[in-house]
């Protein structure tokens, strides 16, 4: 029997992928994410200029990158470059596909939406705190009332990637259902306990780290932004609207209950 | 569209100042409303454009925990929200006819705890209500 033929793939990568894919070591993971971040980066920039925020497209492409690295078979020959760019603009792509206004916003309030989203990190920075309205208005250059309408418009951006099955439920991040029986017992409802641990634990990870560090490790969400990498209105927007998409299921689900008289 | 009491009846029509009264249909796609009026009372108050968004979540909440139905029918009933800015706080109030006491889950609970300083709710009288403050916090 003749041995296995050895892949033609750029020395100090494939040992790197072969220990990774054989032991799965998530810090071995992340040095290969760090390793190849220029592709992700490069790629993210090819997609500026279309209304995005340029720190949301760069989330969106190391996401790709993570799928990329985790799905990478260096056995097959191919260089990862190779095997992830495509996986990468596949995620920008869709990205861009499901970033639609779920209802008719005008043109106009959904560049403000992008101004306002563009300017509050930097500002944030600037004053050593989160801005005001006012002052979000004066850096873009908007009335106050523009600034608003931006937050409230925001709630209609994307909303499809939150329906999207998540199927990336991660088991080492039960802490957030868990904590559910720290909260005071006066609320306590075995069911409904139950149902809202259910339903925290079919979040994606991502929003259900979010949630997790704004409402039960008190977080705000510039911190939540500056630790994620992505913009404040893309964390209130997630927040929104996963906590929107929670309700619609509760209500649904405890239904059947709500006849019954509350506590007293 | 607020400040105007739309939808309040005559005898409620006094309002100060520092008050908007707003009466909506008591159903989720009118809370717009309720948010844009509270964010615009928090911008006003000087909360941080975040504290604006963490008041807008409050405010979905907790109209959504009053407006919960009733044991009599969900029928045609009124959301009454009365905003007061005060010199460091905003304090908002909600009145929605029911007969349920209402109730947060644990998830609203905790979501409430980390967006409002104080919030309270009541009822069973055939009148739910909610009751939240939130602070200026200084730079």
């Amino acid at each position: 029997m003749s041995p296995a033929p050895t892949t033609p793939v750029p020395e100090g990568t494939v040992p790197s992928f072969a220990e990774y894919r054989a032991t799965g070591d998530r810090q071995l993971r992340n040095r290969l994410i760090e390793h190849h971040r220029g592709l992700a980066e490069q790629l993210a920039r090819r997609f500026r200029g279309r209304g995005q925020n340029p720190d949301d497209l760069e989330q969106v492409a190391l996401l790709g990158l993570l799928k990329a690295v985790e799905r990478f078979e260096p056995e097959r020959g191919l260089a990862f470059t190779t095997f992830a760019t495509p996986t990468i603009l596949g995620e920008l792509k869709r990205h861009f596909r499901d970033a639609t206004w779920s209802t008719r916003v005008p043109r106009r309030i959904q560049e403000h939406v992008l101004a306002v989203s563009n300017v509050i990190g930097p500002l944030g920075q600037e004053l050593g705190r989160p801005p005001t309205v006012a002052e979000v208005a004066k850096a873009t250059g908007f009335s106050e009332e523009s600034v608003l309408e931006a937050m409230e418009a925001n709630r209609a951006y994307s909303a499809q990637s939150l329906d999207a099955p998540t199927g990336d439920r991660d088991d080492g991040d039960a802490d957030l259902a868990s904590r559910l029986g720290d909260l005071d017992p006066g609320h306590a409802d075995v069911e409904h306990r139950l149902l809202i641990e259910s339903l925290l634990g079919e979040l994606p990870e991502r929003e259900r780290t979010i949630v997790r560090l704004r409402f039960w490790d008190g977080w705000t969400q510039s911190q939540i932004a500056d630790s994620i990498g992505i913009s404040q209105m893309h964390v209130s927007r997630i927040l929104t609207r996963t906590l929107d998409r929670l309700r619609v299921r509760v209500e649904a689900e405890a239904g059947a209950g709500a006849d019954l008289p509350g506590p007293t | 569209m607020v400040g105007d009491e739309v939808g309040a009846t005559v005898d409620e029509m006094t309002i100060d100042d520092d008050e908007i009264v707003l009466a909506i249909p008591a159903k989720p796609e009118f809370l717009r409303l309720a948010r844009i009026a509270a964010a615009d009372v928090g911008s006003r108050c000087g909360l941080a454009y975040e504290e604006v968004d963490d008041l807008r979540i409050a405010i979905d909440e907790l109209c959504h925990a009053i407006m919960a139905p009733s044991i009599s029918g969900d029928g045609s009933r009124t959301l009454r929200i009365h905003f007061t800015a005060l010199a460091d706080a905003v304090e908002i109030d909600g009145t929605c006819p029911g007969d349920i006491t209402p109730r947060l889950d644990e998830l609203s609970a905790a979501i409430l705890a980390a967006v409002a300083d104080e919030h309270e709710l009541s009822g069973g009288d055939g009148t739910s209500r909610f009751r939240m403050v939130k602070r200026v916090r200084l730079p």
